[in-house]
């Protein structure tokens, strides 16, 4: 169990280690001049030196890499290194704050969207999708394919942008102000006020991954249902609800649950077009405007925390699995 | 009045009547046995009466429970018979349990859908169960899952669902034929010390008359969705009206062989393979210990033993699939299997041996037509020419006895026994000079059992290649094997010429396997019987 434990630590590490170099790669690739970037529109080559070498942006790539990982520059007072106690993941040129800081004040709204955005999806999804399941080929197994693939088809932009002018701009024209355009309040400070505001990024979200998910349970649950097992449930009288959400469900859960942590993470990893629509402060709108501006580090930053995502959800899913798998029980 | 009774019963899968009008019943404290072929349509009945089959069988007739017409009643009120008033047994215990559930869960299941009871109650009711159907220390079974118990302590917990509210009415159907012998002697013993404690009518789905022989009280025999004959049980094993009923006669191997293979020593030739202290564990849990023997040229072998007795690692040992921690195994005096790590066959050994494997359904890939099943030994190891490869397949077919049609279907398209005639022609494919078979007959039905096993003794004749014919079953092996060895716990504890092992067995374990052997009380009928099948 240590020793299982342990590999999947360091599988984890060397993860992250690999993504840290490669983005560090890219994004020495791709931002030729980062310091022409950083300083004033109108600098002279003197001055765009000067930032390169008080940032240390003129040393080979090997020490800059270092800088990185380990000890880098103070930058306004701010410590540079990841293996530093408590990690740093370099400084912002253009916010003026350390990339850790920055990460950590907007997990919050990204974090809040993607875990609300799961559990609607998640619940309807599987209620729609073992109906669907139940009532094969009946009318209401069409009509739920019908809004699955219709789900599954917008694109989030659009169906974000209709849902944001009925429910918010055509309600508010009725005079009714159920959901607000944008902003984000914190769950801690007012719950109601944290719901309301990210209401409709989760429809939004969730429209997309109602469809496919609806379709993942229903043909795993028709998998499970001809199974010998669910026959001897039926024999010792079961109720049908019950053979379905205690009996089938349970077994045909594990593919869900796969897919489940995967868009989980993406999602934090950015939803860029959600969180644009709703002007909702969070990590992918900043990862887009840090990319676009040659803030690198935070491009950095964002990858990594975006990798962690990953690394956590799939370790999650990966823990349930193997917690409800009876090999690894007794 | 019959416990339960049908009347005309007919079900229909689509196009497909799979049962044409049969009618039946059972009496409390009586057993019903239902015998037939896979396909005869003897479990769609009992199945359809019971409102156990999917929405799109269609089933007609009459149903009568306690005189009441069950057919055609509303899912809650046949969901209310189900369990207090109709238990049930499946085949195989361990697809029938749900594998994510604990044994104590799926039990106490059974007694609170249908009854309020406090959790506490529930728990003792499920000890008391546990302890009913034979299952030692039942706390401590209590939280298990099906996969940590063997195959006859998961069909004790169906039975033990099944009588979870002491219904009067138990139907089993096929509930010993995924089961070792000595188990399914055991399984049989306590259906029938539950019948006679609780007076409940049993109605028992078999294909093999020498199971239910010693617990039927009337025995009903189908085929092809009708009922062929249907008498007491002493008149259908003594006076079979029906040439079907003696068919069906002829194959069950009532209390032993009804014939031992010719006797040739053929040990006496050269030995083809020779296995020298072979010892194998797992995770540092033997599995077996210093097993030597050796296989003569046309020689069949039998191996037989329980369940875990390690019968099927010397049959992946000798088939190359694995290797031993110590001995070593030789075909035509060349070691090939030796204790280290990694290295598949070598070519030419690969040719040399081949396997047949238990579960013709599993061990065919569902998606490739049966020509391109055959033709792959041949590819693989070099033959090209499409006409060629087309004569060749064809010719394997033949020699399986089986009609060139078959080439262009599926594995899904055939029959348990034509899948393994397949599975049978893609081992003698490249004229191999043994044949691992394990299990090969254990998955189908007594009829055809018995036209495998005659095909597997005429392949040898024609083609003089040798058989390891791994087996739980003695009966199959009597017939078969020129030799026999019994395994117990990875170790040979007897060996010999199988009429004398079976006349006159040294070991008290080989004495336990041929007394678990069904059909013992009921000597077989006379012996022109055999040749209905054996002519």
């Amino acid at each position: 169990m240590v020793k299982q434990f342990s590999s999947v630590v360091l599988r984890s590490i060397s993860t992250l280690v690999i993504v840290l170099i490669l983005s560090f790669f890219i994004t020495r690739i791709a931002y030729r001049n980062p310091a022409a970037m950083l300083a004033p529109r109108n600098a002279t080559q003197e001055s765009i030196d000067a930032v390169a070498r008080a940032l240390r942006l003129d040393d080979p790539w090997y020490l800059q890499l270092w800088y990185y990982l380990f000890r880098g520059p103070d930058i306004q007072g701010a410590p540079m290194g990841l293996m530093h106690w408590p990690p740093a993941l370099g400084y912002s040129f253009r916010k003026q704050a350390p990339v850790t800081d920055l990460i950590l004040a907007k997990a919050p709204v990204t974090l809040s969207l993607a875990i609300g955005a799961l559990v609607i999806w998640m619940t309807i999804a599987i209620f729609s999708g073992v109906a669907a399941a139940r009532w094969q080929g009946r009318l209401i197994d069409h009509v739920l394919a019908f809004f699955a693939y219709v789900g599954l088809s917008v694109p989030t932009f659009l169906s974000g942008i209709l849902i944001s002018y009925f429910l918010f701009f055509q309600l508010s024209n009725q005079g009714i102000h159920w959901f607000p355009s944008s902003g984000y309040v914190p769950l801690s400070e007012d719950p109601l006020q944290w719901a309301r505001h990210l209401a409709l990024p989760w429809a939004t979200l969730a429209i997309a991954e109602i469809g496919l998910f609806q379709r993942m349970v229903r043909a795993s649950m028709l998998d499970v249902l001809g199974h010998d097992f669910i026959r001897t449930a039926r024999a010792k009288g079961v109720p049908e609800g019950r053979v379905y959400f205690s009996h089938a469900l349970k077994s045909a859960l594990n593919p869900i649950l796969t897919l489940g942590g995967l868009e989980l993470a993406a999602i934090m990893g950015g939803a860029i077009v959600t969180e644009t629509i709703f002007g909702l402060d969070g990590v992918g709108r900043m990862a887009i405007a840090a990319a676009l501006e040659g803030d690198f580090p935070v491009v950095i930053g964002t990858t990594i925390f975006a990798a962690s995502a990953f690394i956590t959800t799939t370790l999650a899913v990966d823990l349930v699995a193997q917690w409800r798998d009876p090999a690894n029980r007794n | 009045m019959s416990v339960f009774s049908v009347d005309h019963l007919r079900v229909r899968f689509g196009g497909v009547q799979a049962v044409r009008g049969v009618s039946f019943g059972v009496e409390s404290g009586r057993t019903l046995a239902i015998v037939g072929e896979s396909g005869s349509g003897k479990s769609a009945s009992l199945l359809g009466a019971t409102g156990l089959l999917p929405g799109s069988a269609s089933v007609e007739g009459n149903v009568l429970h306690r005189g009441q017409e069950i057919l055609g009643l509303p899912d809650r009120d046949l969901r209310r018979l189900r369990g207090p008033q109709i238990g049930f047994v499946f085949q195989d215990p361990l697809s029938n349990l749900h594998p994510l559930k604990t044994i104590g869960d799926q039990i106490g299941e059974a007694i609170s859908v249908h009854q309020r009871i406090t959790r506490r109650q529930k728990h003792e009711r499920v000890l008391a169960l546990l302890d009913d159907v034979g299952i030692a220390d039942p706390q401590a079974r209590f939280s298990d899952y099906p996969r940590h118990l063997s195959g006859g302590m998961r069909q004790r917990v169906m039975i033990a669902i099944a009588i979870a509210l002491d219904p009067g009415l138990i139907i089993a159907d096929e509930p010993t034929t995924a089961l070792d012998v000595t188990v399914q002697a055991a399984i049989l013993d306590l259906l029938k010390r539950l019948q006679e404690e609780h007076g409940t009518a049993l109605i028992f789905v078999s294909h093999d008359l020498a199971v239910v022989s010693d617990i039927a009280d009337d025995v009903v025999v189908m085929r092809d969705g009708l009922v062929v004959e249907q008498a007491p049980a002493d008149d259908i094993y003594l006076r079979p009206r029906q040439d079907y009923t003696r068919e069906l006669l002829g194959a069950a191997r009532l209390g032993g062989p009804k014939s031992y293979a010719v006797q040739r020593d053929r040990q006496a030739t050269r030995p083809l393979l020779d296995v020298q202290a072979v010892a194998r564990s797992f995770a540092s849990r033997p599995v077996l210990d210093d097993v030597s023997f050796t296989i003569g040229e046309a020689e069949i072998l039998g191996l037989v033993g329980e369940s875990g007795s390690g019968k099927s690692t010397i049959g992946r040992l000798i088939a190359g699939l694995d290797r031993p921690n110590a001995g070593r195994i030789s075909l035509k005096g060349r070691d090939y299997s030796q204790p280290g790590s990694g290295g598949v066959l070598p070519g030419d050994l690969r040719r040399s041996i081949q396997v047949v494997f238990q579960d013709p359904y599993a061990s065919l890939n569902p998606r490739r037509r049966i020509e391109a099943i055959l033709a792959d030994p041949f590819v693989i190891h070099g033959t090209v020419d499409k006409a060629e490869l087309r004569e060749k397949v064809k010719q394997l077919v033949t020699d399986v006895e089986l009609s060139h049609d078959v080439l262009e279907r599926l594995p899904s398209q055939l029959s348990g026994g034509q899948r393994q005639r397949v599975a049978i022609a893609r081992a003698i494919a490249l004229r191999p000079s043994l044949i691992v078979a394990d299990e090969p007959v254990s998955a189908l039905d007594i009829t055809t059992q018995a036209k495998v096993i005659r095909l597997l003794a005429r392949l040898r004749d024609k083609l003089g290649v040798s058989f390891l014919f791994i087996s739980h079953d003695l009966g199959v092996i009597g017939e078969l094997c020129d030799r026999v060895i019994v395994l117990e716990k990875g170790q040979i504890v007897e060996v010999g010429q199988t009429q004398q092992v079976f006349e006159r067995p040294a070991h008290a374990y080989t004495r336990r396997l041929l007394a678990s052997i069904p059909g013992r009380k009921r000597p077989p009928a006379e012996a022109e019987l055999e040749d209905v099948i054996y002519g």
